[in-house]
């Protein structure tokens, strides 16, 4: 019997120790603001907080959880329903054009402002690195995330261009943000190869061999 | 029979049927735009103009509006509502929206081809003016006055000598004894009243969306539901020839495997076959179709090899082949030409990888069917279904959920025939979920081309004749697996050719399809704009010009282009109002370069490029800036200017704009699918990349060119102008000029 938390209510599974958290919440809990794009830690998708962290769930086994606090996106409104600032920035620039995707920008941008309250932009660009938008709403969440570590005011579409560091620091921060994070999570942000460009490709190894599939 | 047809009253009216007044848009409103529906055209598309229902309104004053068409991102669902609120002066924040399921009432529901506010932006206008206008003679009518003396106001109607007024709630019940009157032109609100139509507007699921709470296909859960995965052939055309199941069965969890019916070529809309795994959870269905055996034989496409079948499509381009377009005397052009320029452009196969894999859920009762699905087609899903499973399409009713992207994907019903026919197997609802790989590897593909392209130049560089040759396995494959000519495709920006030459031919060479092919995002756009754009700045290179200057001078002076020159499947829909402008074509590549500063001084290394294009009836240039960081190509920023005449929502519009780029710099950069043994070799994002933020176009800067002209599309336009936009800058910055897609093939990227 695994126990834990999720959204603040206790929770106990007996089920395959081996099957996913994303699949949990999903499938057992109905909890489907949390979303599948990938399976292996590659895209994102699934991201959900793991005792403060973000975690792919879809690489994060059921025993993997005992004992620990799950929040996810539907969780991340404060008690009162009062919008997180991430959610709010996210609305005030009409961030999604799909919306798949964002349950899980969402996530990594509220872990990422916990822990680092005001981001340089590479900062942001390296923990947003793993979580990918097919509809290729990047400028508008680097947009949001900037709003809402309230480091400016800007308005989508008139952002000033983003400074890319170099590669070095991105990596930096990459394996700063890695050290602080599950085994599964450091795979999915950033390879201690120090790419943090490469975070797709490192990711899939380990990420399978925590549980992905293929 | 009695049941379903009951229920399909229900789910036609939806919350509808809760409100006093429902109106549908019950006669075409004379079309403002001289352009009408055409119901030769398309079968469907003329039912909507016959009655059918859009808009209701209950007596507390909620206004619940009917979207038709599939909200994959581009933002329609609110758009088109947005419209009929406008006309109707109703209060944005008392309306609800409603999702239609598929039913021919509502008209053509497919949503492609970036037409719905270009077809449906009448419609909707009429069906709100219906609904004010029956509002205003209730008033007239309950005060005993002329209706020339009301006025409808923001959610109410007054009456101008007196100033009593009355909410639209109050007025709901007495309105809806009225029969909906004719609605014309002449009743449109001016455009100066506009109130949403123009403006941004959020879009409405934006709040769901951020906390979770918004339902895509994956989303859908039923009582009682079990989930399935497929294990599809490898190769499109294989089938089964023997499965072991011992190893699925013992996966805890699982129910039930299931072999699928054999797939018959032409593919059109049918499943691929294979084996499907039925379990309790994603998770067991997912581990029990890992562990099946499955000897397959993998039919006719066995010997497929992507990377010699586009050696030989080269091969192909470089041979006369089918002429489409045939202006003046183009070997009189070569045989005078005092300089000849001939180029070779490439592009692989394209999968549309939207973020939420193809998925969908059925449920099966005796011969109704009931399917929850992400689908872009909610029509051709239901005849699909139908056809399957042999029973009426009117016993078939299709939940059209939110799009967790499609690009085109989601068009066809192949995933959701899957469900359906599962559902009925096993009695229980079923939901239909596809890995990533499984997208990746059973995609109806982007068609690879290859693209032969020669210039006869006279003494200025300047073109005098113009040849060019395009060889790509055509969609109408898909259909008719013998179909190797693509007209369709060649209208696609490269048969309806802007450039003021006088001797034109253009050529299309047969080739072969061994995966299924589709549309993605802007289809053959995509590779002809690559073409055409990058051999326009190949040749102002040869001619010492300006390439932005020289563009412009390629295009000519501002004019409507002469249908007489271009081939009859060039005209199409192209007709005035919509015939192609090339003054607007111009006025795109102006101030897309003038907003990027073209012409001023870059830092050392970096490179300006410039592309223009045409496509879905928008004018679209992109001017894009890029630098290089340790050999790769990084764009620092782009400039869209984009005419698409009328725009409902400016803010949707951008987004879409700002989306395109970072989608044509995905597959620039990085898309390729390819195929050995004919099996596709990508699986998941680590071989089928995309742009992730850090290396995507952050700083794109749309401007909208505003246009009086009739609505035109803004889904797929943005994106044919990118890649060679990104291939014209490299070249500018390095000298190196790319001609084959991915830029990651030659480690720019
Ligand atoms: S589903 Fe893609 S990272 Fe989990
Ligand atoms: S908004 Fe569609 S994938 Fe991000």
């Amino acid at each position: 019997m695994i126990r834990f938390k999720v959204n603040g209510v206790e929770r106990q599974w007996n089920g395959s120790a081996e099957m996913p958290l994303l699949w949990y919440l999903r499938d057992e809990l109905g909890l489907t603001g949390a979303k599948f794009g990938c399976g292996v830690a590659l895209c994102g998708a699934c991201t959900v907080h793991q005792n403060g962290h973000a975690v792919r769930s879809c690489v994060v086994a059921m025993q993997q959880v005992a004992g620990a606090e799950i929040v996810t996106i539907e969780g991340l409104a404060g008690g009162d329903g009062d919008l997180h600032p991430v959610q709010k920035a996210w609305i005030e620039h009409n961030v999604p054009q799909c919306g798949y995707c964002q349950a899980g920008q969402i996530m990594q941008a509220a872990a990422l402002l916990a822990e680092s309250p005001h981001p340089k932009d590479e900062e942001i660009l390296g923990a947003m690195a793993g979580n990918i938008c097919r509809c290729g709403a990047y400028q508008r969440i680097l947009a949001a995330v900037r709003t809402a570590a309230g480091s400016s005011k800007d308005r989508a579409g008139e952002i000033p261009p983003p400074q890319y560091g170099a590669p070095g620091a991105r990596a930096a921060a990459g394996r700063r943000r890695a050290a602080n994070h599950s085994a599964d999570h450091a795979a999915s942000i950033g390879g201690s190869d120090g790419e943090v460009e490469r975070a797709g490709m490192v990711a899939g190894a380990p990420a399978r061999a925590a549980g992905g599939r293929q | 029979m009695t049941e379903i047809h009951l229920t399909r009253r229900r789910f036609m009216q939806g919350a509808l049927a809760a409100s006093a007044l429902v109106v549908g848009a019950t006669a075409a409103p004379e079309a403002l735009w001289a352009q009408k529906l055409d119901a030769a055209d398309d079968p469907v598309a003329g039912l909507a103009l016959h009655p059918s229902v859009w808009v209701g309104l209950d007596s507390a004053g909620m206004v619940t509006i009917v979207a038709a068409r599939s909200e994959m991102g581009t933002g329609i669902r609110t758009a088109l509502p947005r419209v009929v609120a406008d006309e109707m002066n109703a209060d944005w924040s008392l309306v609800r929206v409603e999702q239609a399921i598929g039913d021919p009432i509502y008209g053509n529901q497919d949503t492609d081809g970036s037409h719905s506010v270009r077809s449906f932006f009448d419609v909707m206008r009429g069906a709100g003016a219906a609904a004010r206008m029956m509002l205003v003679a209730a008033a007239a009518k309950q005060w005993g006055v002329p209706e020339s003396e009301c006025e409808s106001r923001l959610h109410r109607v007054v009456h101008k000598g007196s100033g009593r007024m009355l909410t639209y709630g109050d007025l709901a019940a007495a309105a809806a004894e009225l029969s909906v009157p004719r609605v014309s032109a002449r009743d449109f609100k001016p455009r100066k009243d506009w109130r949403y139509i123009g403006h941004d507007g959020a879009m409405v699921d934006l709040e769901h969306i951020c906390t979770g709470h918004a339902t895509y296909g994956i989303d859908v859960r039923r009582p009682n539901m079990l989930y399935a995965a497929i294990a599809h052939p490898p190769v499109v055309g294989g089938r089964v020839r023997s499965h072991h199941d011992g190893a699925a069965r013992s996966v805890a969890g699982v129910r039930e495997v299931v072999q699928l019916p054999a797939f018959h070529f032409p593919a059109a809309f049918q499943p691929l076959g294979g084996v499907a795994v039925v379990a309790d959870n994603t998770w067991a269905a997912f581990q029990g179709r890992d562990k099946l055996r499955i000897e397959w034989d993998n039919g006719p496409n066995a010997e497929y090899d992507s990377a010699a079948y586009r050696k030989q499509m080269a091969m192909t381009a470089r041979m006369p082949a089918q002429v489409v377009r045939n202006n003046g005397n183009v070997e009189g052009a070569f045989a005078e030409a005092a300089k000849t320029l001939e180029a070779e452009y490439a592009t692989p196969l394209l999968a549309h990888a939207p973020m939420e894999p193809p998925t969908a859920t059925a449920e099966v009762r005796g011969r109704q069917v009931e399917i929850w699905a992400p689908t872009q087609d909610p029509q051709g899903a239901q005849a699909a279904v139908a056809k399957a499973l042999g029973v009426n399409k009117e016993d078939v009713i299709i939940h059209v959920t939110l799009l967790g992207g499609a690009f085109g994907r989601k068009s066809m019903a192949d995933f959701i025939v899957e469900a359906a026919l599962l559902a009925r197997h096993m009695r229980r609802p079923v939901k239909v979920v596809w890995s990533r790989e499984d997208d990746l590897r059973c995609d109806y593909y982007h068609s690879s081309a290859a693209m032969y392209m020669r210039a006869a130049l006279d003494a200025q560089g300047m073109p005098t004749g113009w040849l060019a040759r395009s060889v790509f396995p055509p969609i109408g494959s898909t259909f008719n697996e013998k179909t190797e000519y693509g007209t369709g495709e060649l209208t696609m920006g490269f048969s309806d050719l802007p450039f003021d030459i006088p001797n034109i031919r253009v050529e299309n060479g047969p080739a072969q399809a061994h995966v299924r092919i589709g549309w993605l995002r802007s289809v053959a756009n995509i590779y002809h704009a690559f073409a055409v754009q990058s051999f326009a700045a190949e040749l102002a290179h040869a001619a010492g010009k300006d390439p932005k200057d020289y563009l412009l001078a390629l295009m000519g002076k501002p004019r409507v282009l002469d249908a007489k020159l271009l081939p009859q499947s060039a005209r199409g829909v192209d007709q005035p109002p919509y015939a192609f402008d090339v003054g607007r074509l111009r006025r795109v590549t102006e101030i897309a370069a003038a907003k990027a500063g073209w012409g001023r001084s870059l830092p050392a290394g970096e490179g300006i490029g410039i592309a223009a294009h045409r496509s879905f009836l928008s004018y679209v240039a992109s001017v894009v800036r890029v630098g290089m960081e340790n050999g790769k190509v990084r764009i620092r920023q782009v400039d869209t200017a984009v005419d698409a005449g009328l725009v409902v929502n400016p803010l949707g519009v951008r987004a879409q704009f700002e989306g395109a780029a970072v989608f044509g710099a995905s597959l620039a950069f990085y898309g390729e699918i390819s195929a050995k043994n004919g099996a596709i070799e990508q699986g998941n994002w680590d071989t089928y990349r995309v742009c992730r933020i850090h290396e995507a176009p952050l700083d794109v800067r749309v401007h909208i060119v505003p246009s009086d002209a009739p609505p035109a599309g803004v889904g797929e336009p943005g994106v044919p102008p990118i890649a060679p936009a990104i291939c014209n800058a490299l070249f500018a910055a390095t000298g190196k000029r790319v001609r084959e897609l991915p830029l990651s093939k030659a480690g720019l990227a």
